[in-house]
């Protein structure tokens, strides 16, 4: 049972030892320290798979699932993490690389991500998602001194509680009708006897989540935090919650509430179109690539949500596979934001212009990943677009396939215009080359390279996601 | 015979690109001697296949099967048949005669050859693509090098005419993503083969058919490009530096009526039967507006571009025409147009070189100035407006043949179309060649040889076509006569 949460258990240790142990003076060591521990805590369930443990299951009286999907989830999650960490190494002039409170606060966050893919109460999920939303905030508003990120951090924050008691609400809702916070065992009849009050408890569960995916209308903290904040945190922040809050959302609404389907379905159908627009349009006029990247993630969590919409195993399986670009993808541009970013002081695209004359390998690899972004293929950006507008295909559901479709080109036309500045727009006199930093030089390589081999190579993670979606889910569907 | 040489034809450029990356910035002369060296390959390449294709058998040759990703059954499948064959070698020697005329750009060369050896398997790929997956990625390939081509290297508003072309052919992609998807669903065993969906037939409702055609038609319309979807090409074609003019006039336009012979028409013969009339009526807008537009024309490079509208007008006639005379005219004139207007392109690009200037009002009695260029000027002009014996003329003549099988009213309409295609290419030779010789052009020096060598192979094919058109005809007629065949099966003949 313990073996479960081993990683959880080491990551919130490790937080504990890097705040308070007195020998670790140099803060050169933070770094490698912290690697270490996300990559043991990786390896872990690794290795207990290959040695022949079997995942836990139900554990804790039911209250937190270790599958298959739970085990995938949290590798992704720590991935991401790992690769904040190495962007972080990278970044010379927000001083977040010295402070070991930082490093405390991100793995005691990633502690909370971990637990959320496999919360089956709704306690627990409210708690895990809780402990994230906190350090959240003080992550985002980590720079004191700077005026933007601390008005960043407080509109988050605002935005965050507003939304957690949104979230809280509709889980009481739930308990009403349903007498219960174990989502196992929530009563579908119950819910069904009471349309309205269903329809209620789900639309506020989905405000409450859609903050945390940067949904439209629940958007708002979204450019003025990635814009404030320094890049690595909103690396961190545009990546692994998200990810963690679609393993939630599969899990809750896909697996335990897809007998009343055709009750949320429209609704994430109608948020995913209204966020791929407004996302998109709202990216075109950006002049800052920090806000251009908030719009682009808005839309791409709009795209993704097409995946939950369609409901089916096939759904899951394609969303699960747009995470995975998803997170390589923007991992790796704010890799190129935070070196930027380092040498010097902005990240408005007029910085950005000539690049590929200043720094060839650098301008190709961002490009690499905007192509991506773009839905360019061969890359794996591309796939994740195509399975996902597949399910909505399967799914009967081909008004958003279209909608998608039309979004993802007005999507490659503001991406195309950054690739434009690094190609295409003269180099400013005077620039001097820009250091290269060896963890965002392999960490962005690392990307790119991953970016090209899930997509002219993705039988093996194809194979993987059939075996990790849960069988409770609508069958028949997956093609792969 | 080399089982892979459908892969080297489509892999050499790209191992090539690979190959510039590590060359150093330096030495030029080592970058344009790796591309010169990989498109020469693979014209050989194509052209040992021509000679070894066996026009008589129906069905795909040299095909290359293998298992790419089984999950969703997707397979690297290549295959050249009858349609293809003329594309193929069409690609390659352009793409070897845009080497040589790439002697003009100087600057960023490294990226300059990378990209265009990129888009040099890009091309070849789509053509040899058997799989909708595949074909789709090749498709979409093309685009990135193409975008950077023009926006890097293009004239004055090059941003502007990249962004336009790159939007425009990913507009009309994403729809044939969906419809590429549809397909897939509707298949059993779920398949994106194109010989396996062509067999089974898809099991859509009628509607659904539509809409699935309709994804393919606007993907390959804005290819083509057919009015009114057009408005992309003049600027890409004027922006783009004259190896790129070249390519995209020679090549790209191709990919979209390839499109309907590879797909659109196999895949959906009951609609596309249904739908004969509206590409003949297509067909005859562009043909007519196109010619008519192009007369208004000042700017040199911009009246090539709008004729390339019109000659495409007669692929769509002869494709909407239905019957073998049309089918063949179709794609013989594909073939011709690369190399007619691919000539026409570098014609233009020798004259700007030299005054920086395409504005027809400056030219003027160059006739007697450089007779050389004079002459090729004149030829191909006339294989443009399609003189007999040159092989514009063929398949032209084979469209509206075709089409007058078929649709004797529109095709009636369409040989107006000739007529001020004639008048287009005999006003510009006035224009440029005859008339009042301007002084500042006193130093205009003559096309060299390095020019000459890049026009001579694409003007001896113009001739070896216009006098033998057999030799391309019996490439492709029984890869045609199939098609039909399978057309007829459904039309209950």
């Amino acid at each position: 049972m313990v073996t479960a949460i081993l990683p959880e258990l080491l990551l919130t240790a490790g937080a504990i030892v890097l705040l308070l142990l007195p020998f670790l003076r140099s803060a050169r060591s933070l770094v490698p320290l912290s690697f270490a521990l996300i990559a043991v805590a990786a390896a872990i369930p690794v290795g207990l798979l290959l040695r022949g443990h079997s995942l836990g299951g139900a554990l804790f009286s039911g209250v937190f699932m270790f599958d298959k999907l739970t085990f995938f989830f949290q590798e992704l999650i720590l991935l991401s993490v790992g690769l904040v960490v190495m962007t972080v190494a990278g970044d010379a002039r927000s001083g977040l690389r010295d402070r070991r409170e930082f490093y405390c606060l991100l793995l005691l966050t990633t502690v909370g991500l971990l637990l959320m893919p496999g919360a089956q109460n709704l306690v627990l999920l409210y708690l895990a998602l809780e402990l994230v939303s906190v350090l959240s905030y003080l992550l985002s508003g980590f720079k004191k001194q700077d005026g933007l990120s601390v008005e960043a951090a407080l509109k988050y924050l605002l935005f965050g509680l507003l939304s957690t008691g949104v979230l809280l609400y509709g889980i009481s809702l739930i308990y009403g009708l349903a007498g219960t916070m174990d989502i196992r065992a929530i009563p579908v009849e119950a819910l069904r006897q009471s349309p309205a009050v269903t329809l209620a408890a789900l639309i506020l569960l989905a405000v409450g989540f859609g903050f945390k995916l940067s949904l439209v209308p629940f958007h708002g903290w979204a450019p003025d935090l990635y814009e404030g904040a320094p890049a690595p945190v909103v690396s961190f922040i545009s990546v692994a919650p998200k990810i963690a809050t679609f393993a939630v959302l599969i899990r809750l609404f896909m697996v335990w509430l897809s007998p009343i389907a055709d009750l949320w379905a429209i609704l994430f159908s109608f948020l995913a179109v209204i966020t791929m627009t407004v996302g998109n349009l709202a990216a075109l006029p950006q002049t800052n690539l920090k806000r251009l990247l908030a719009y682009s993630s808005i839309a791409h969590a709009g795209t993704m949500l097409i995946g939950l919409a369609a409901g089916t195993a096939f759904g899951a399986g394609a969303l699960a596979y747009y995470a995975v670009a998803y997170l390589l993808m923007n991992t790796g541009l704010f890799m190129a934001v935070t070196a930027m970013e380092s040498a010097e002081g902005r990240s408005d695209l007029a910085v950005y212009s000539g690049l590929a004359q200043r720094e060839p390998t650098m301008a190709a690899l961002m490009a690499v990943c905007l192509l991506s972004l773009g839905g360019i293929p061969p890359l794996a950006g591309f796939f994740g677009k195509m399975w996902v507008f597949g399910a909505a295909l399967k799914g009967n559901l081909a008004w958003l396939a279209v909608a998608g479709a039309v979004n993802s080109v007005i999507a490659a036309f503001y991406y195309l215009k950054v690739v434009k500045t690094l190609y295409l727009d003269p180099l400013p006199a005077g620039c001097k080359p820009i250091p290269c930093v060896e963890s965002l030089c392999f960490g962005m390589s690392f990307c790119v390279v991953m970016l090209f081999v899930l997509g002219l190579w993705q039988g093996p993670l194809l194979e993987i996601l059939r075996l990790v979606i849960p069988s409770q889910l609508p069958p028949g569907s997956v093609p792969w | 015979m080399g089982s892979l040489i459908l892969s080297q034809l489509v892999f050499l450029p790209l191992a090539a690109a690979l190959l510039t990356l590590v060359i150093p910035k330096e030495r030029e002369s080592w970058i344009r001697a790796v591309a010169l060296l990989a498109t020469g390959m693979v014209l050989v390449l194509a052209t040992l296949l021509v000679f070894s294709y066996r026009p008589l058998l129906s069905g795909f040759q040299f095909e290359e099967k293998i298992s790419w990703i089984p999950q969703v059954n997707v397979w690297y499948h290549l295959g050249v048949d009858g349609i293809s064959l003329p594309l193929v070698f069409l690609t390659a020697l352009i793409s070897f005669v845009g080497v040589i005329a790439s002697a003009s750009i100087q600057d960023r060369l490294k990226e300059y050859f990378f990209l265009y050896l990129l888009l040099a398997t890009g091309m070849m790929g789509t053509f040899l693509a058997l799989d909708l997956f595949l074909f789709y990625i090749f498709w979409e390939i093309v685009l990135v090098p193409m975008y950077f081509l023009i926006g890097i290297w293009g004239g004055p508003r090059r941003e502007y005419a990249a962004i336009k072309f790159f939007l425009y052919t990913l507009a009309g992609s994403v729809f044939m993503l969906l419809a590429i998807i549809a397909c897939y669903f509707s298949s059993l065993p779920h398949t994106f083969s194109i010989p396996d969906l062509t067999q089974q037939g898809l099991r859509l409702s009628h509607n659904m058919q539509w809409a699935v055609f309709m994804g393919f038609f606007l993907a390959f319309a804005i290819k083509v490009p057919i009015f009114p979807f057009h408005t992309w090409l003049p600027d890409a074609h004027v922006e783009a530096p004259t190896p790129i003019s070249v390519i995209l006039a020679g090549v790209l336009l191709k990919m979209g009526g390839y499109g309907f012979f590879r797909i659109s028409l196999p895949l959906m013969p009951g609609i596309a039967t249904q739908f004969a009339i509206v590409f003949a009526v297509l067909g005859v807008i562009n043909i007519i507006y196109g010619a008519m537009v192009a007369l208004a024309q000042t700017d040199f490079k911009k009246l090539v571009a709008y004729s390339s509208v019109s000659h495409m007008g007669f692929v769509l006639l002869g494709l909407g025409a239905m019957n073998l005379p049309g089918f063949n005219g179709a794609a013989l004139e594909m073939f011709n147009h690369g190399m007619i207007t691919g000539g026409m392109f570098l014609l233009v690009g020798v004259l700007y070189d030299r005054t920086h200037t395409r504005n027809l009002a400056d030219f003027g009695g160059l006739g007697a100035k450089i007779p050389v260029y004079s002459g090729l000027l004149i030829f191909f002009s006339m294989a443009s407006l399609g003189l007999p014996a040159l092989s514009g003329f063929v398949g032209e003549f084979l469209s509206l043949m075709g089409g007058f099988l078929s649709f004797p009213a529109i095709t009636l309409v369409s040989v107006l179309g000739l007529v001020v295609g004639a008048a287009i290419f005999l006003l510009l030779i006035q224009k440029v060649l005859l008339g009042v010789f301007q002084t500042k052009w006193a130093h205009l020096r003559d096309i060299n040889t390095r020019e000459l060598l890049a026009i001579v192979p694409l003007m001896a094919m113009v001739l070896w076509v216009g006098l033998f058109p057999r030799t391309i005809l019996f490439l492709q007629s029984t890869t045609l006569g199939n098609l039909l065949r399978h057309l007829g099966s459904m039309k209950g003949w």
